[in-house]
């Protein structure tokens, strides 16, 4: 235990990479103690018999570690530190893991690329002038960098998965439900959920083990037993039924990520699996309804920072009303604004009946596409991004051009279903790497981590 | 559909007070998003009933008790604060 955590301090200490890829920021608390362990040996972890013991994680800076500044990207939140530890943070100590540091985002997890933080871009390690993908950028970076061993993130539409593909990585978004939210900044609260970024699946299924589980202080966790999904992961795929959706390879799939998206099929079938095609014909209308309930989710949820309760104030300001205003139009970014704008809105006397309801009767469509597809098919698979990683300010300044990164994670999202990226080589234009997305039923992570590990096998 | 924002309204009901150049980048940008959400207006929606969650919970109850105390610490991150409570400006002004 003490070799891998004095791996990782020197990895972190060398020529700053951290701050070269703008990922990172140790956790001042865990800093210390792990300095007292690593020159004395004497502060140890907290549970060193823990099925974690001595793992160093990091947490995305949306996410609450008691004691530790949390800033979700924001200026808005500047001088607030956190008053408690988010159910997965206390999951993750009770199973004896080191919590090392939190990691950029964009702010308030609105992006798909980590350009959007307050506190900086963040660069893809494998290519240092490529974006690491987005909003859980930081946590994906610094766990391709080897700056920890596993990180965690959040994914309201895509912002563990189309990271983690970006970055070489695995990345898990668990069903909706499935892991308490409690003690994460929210952002679309029906769509919200942490899970974890790690090198292979095996970790991700170890992570998702302890993380899991229903939660008194998150309402929507679901009283469903836990597996052992590691346990289950050799079980191997033959004779699973995986879907194939048509609607998936239409026009803006690059050539570079279809080519290896089919390779992974034909892997599947080599090992048995009955390939089937499948149809989601509402798959296509899943970002026009994501951009519509969630600035809806977003306007409410971001009422909250208002200059009063943490956080960033204007001092010069002499009624309340100016305290919000002043507070809220110097304390969020473009992008936070663009959003609370187009929910509020919606949301507004008129409209919200044309916006709101509409989009969530389109969801319903979406979700029964899903149901009809699953009767047929134990999992369906496809790419996890159109494109690998694009270059840094490519997409900046056109925020539709940047919501498309996500046309293939949102779905899962809206539909409250899992979903898991796994890596499957290089892209042969681009050289960076293209990810394979696998969605499975509600609470049946199961099925995705044992097809992941079957292709991450064979890559 | 395709509605244009009327941004000083929704400004104003979202607690924004925007720069000038910030407002009209801002309005270009809704104008186009909206136009792009546009296309579920055509979709036959009837009798579907809306999905506002996935679970299917309802009434999730619990004791009610105040075992999580962290109130202190909660009052101390106001930006302004007095003992144990948060401070806020005048909410009515008097008329001049």
């Amino acid at each position: 235990m003490r070799h891998t955590l004095s791996t990782f301090t020197e990895a972190l200490s060398k020529e700053g990479i951290d701050s070269l890829l703008g990922a990172y920021r140790a956790a001042r608390d865990e800093r210390a103690n792990l300095n007292a362990f690593l020159s004395t040996g004497t502060v140890m972890p907290l549970r060193p018999e823990g099925p974690l013991a001595g793992i160093p994680f990091a947490v995305k800076d949306n996410i609450l570690v008691r004691g530790e500044p949390c800033t979700a990207g924001s200026h808005i939140l500047d001088g607030y530190v956190a008053s408690y530890n988010a159910t997965v943070i206390e999951k993750l100590l009770g199973a004896g893991a080191v919590v090392f540091g939190k990691t950029n985002m964009d702010e308030f997890a609105m992006g798909a690329s980590t350009e959007n933080s307050a506190f900086g871009v963040v660069k893809n390690p494998l290519d240092m002038s490529r974006v690491p993908g987005g909003s859980s950028g930081g946590s994906a970076a610094a766990v391709a960098a080897g700056l920890c061993v596993a990180a965690l993130g959040t994914d309201t539409g895509g912002s563990i998965r189309q990271p983690a593909a970006f970055c070489g990585i695995v990345g898990l978004k668990p069903t909706y439900g499935r892991v308490s939210r409690h003690g994460a900044i929210a952002m679309g609260s029906s769509l919200d959920q942490i899970g974890p970024l790690t090198r292979t699946v095996e970790d991700a299924a170890r992570i998702l083990e302890v993380i899991a589980g229903h939660d008194p202080y998150d309402a929507t966790t679901v009283d469903q037993p836990v597996p052992a999904y590691a346990a289950t992961l050799s079980k191997g795929v033959s004779g699973l039924r995986v879907g194939v959706v048509q609607e998936h390879f239409s026009e803006g799939l690059s050539l570079e990520v279809r080519a290896r998206v089919e390779e992974a099929i034909e892997t599947l079938r080599a090992k048995g699996v009955d390939i089937v095609d499948v149809s989601l014909p509402h798959a296509p209308l899943a970002l026009a309804v994501y951009y519509t309930v969630m600035p809806c989710e977003v306007s409410a949820n971001l009422a909250r920072f208002d200059g009063v309760r943490y956080g960033f104030s204007d001092t010069s300001a002499e009624t309340v009303l100016e305290t919000y205003e002043r507070a809220r139009s110097a304390g969020f970014g473009a992008e936070p604004k663009r959003r609370i704008i187009l929910g509020t809105y919606a949301l507004s006397a008129g409209y919200f009946d044309a916006y709101y309801m509409k989009a969530q009767r389109v969801r319903a469509l979406i979700a029964q596409d899903y149901e009809r597809a699953f009767e047929k098919v134990d999992a369906i698979i496809g790419p996890t991004t159109p494109t690998t990683a694009f270059r840094i300010g490519e997409k900046s300044d056109d925020p539709l051009a940047m919501y498309l990164s996500d046309i293939y994670t949102v779905p899962a999202n809206l539909a409250g279903l899992p979903a898991l990226s796994v890596p499957y080589g290089v892209g042969h234009e681009s050289g960076m790497p293209v990810g394979v997305h696998i969605t499975s039923k509600a609470f049946d992570e199961e099925t995705m981590l044992r097809i992941g590990y079957a292709l991450e096998r064979a890559v | 559909m395709a509605d244009h924002i009327d941004i000083d309204h929704v400004a104003r009901l979202a607690r924004l007070s925007l720069a000038p150049g910030e407002r009209e980048k801002l309005a270009k940008d809704c104008d186009a998003i909206l136009a792009y959400i546009d296309q579920l207006s055509s979709v036959p929606t009837e009798g579907v009933e809306p999905l506002l969650q996935t679970t299917g919970l309802r009434n999730a109850l619990r004791e009610d008790g105040g075992e999580h105390i962290v109130a202190e610490h909660l009052v101390t991150s106001a930006p302004r604060h007095d003992d144990s409570f948060v401070r806020v400006h005048t909410v009515l002004r008097k008329k001049k």
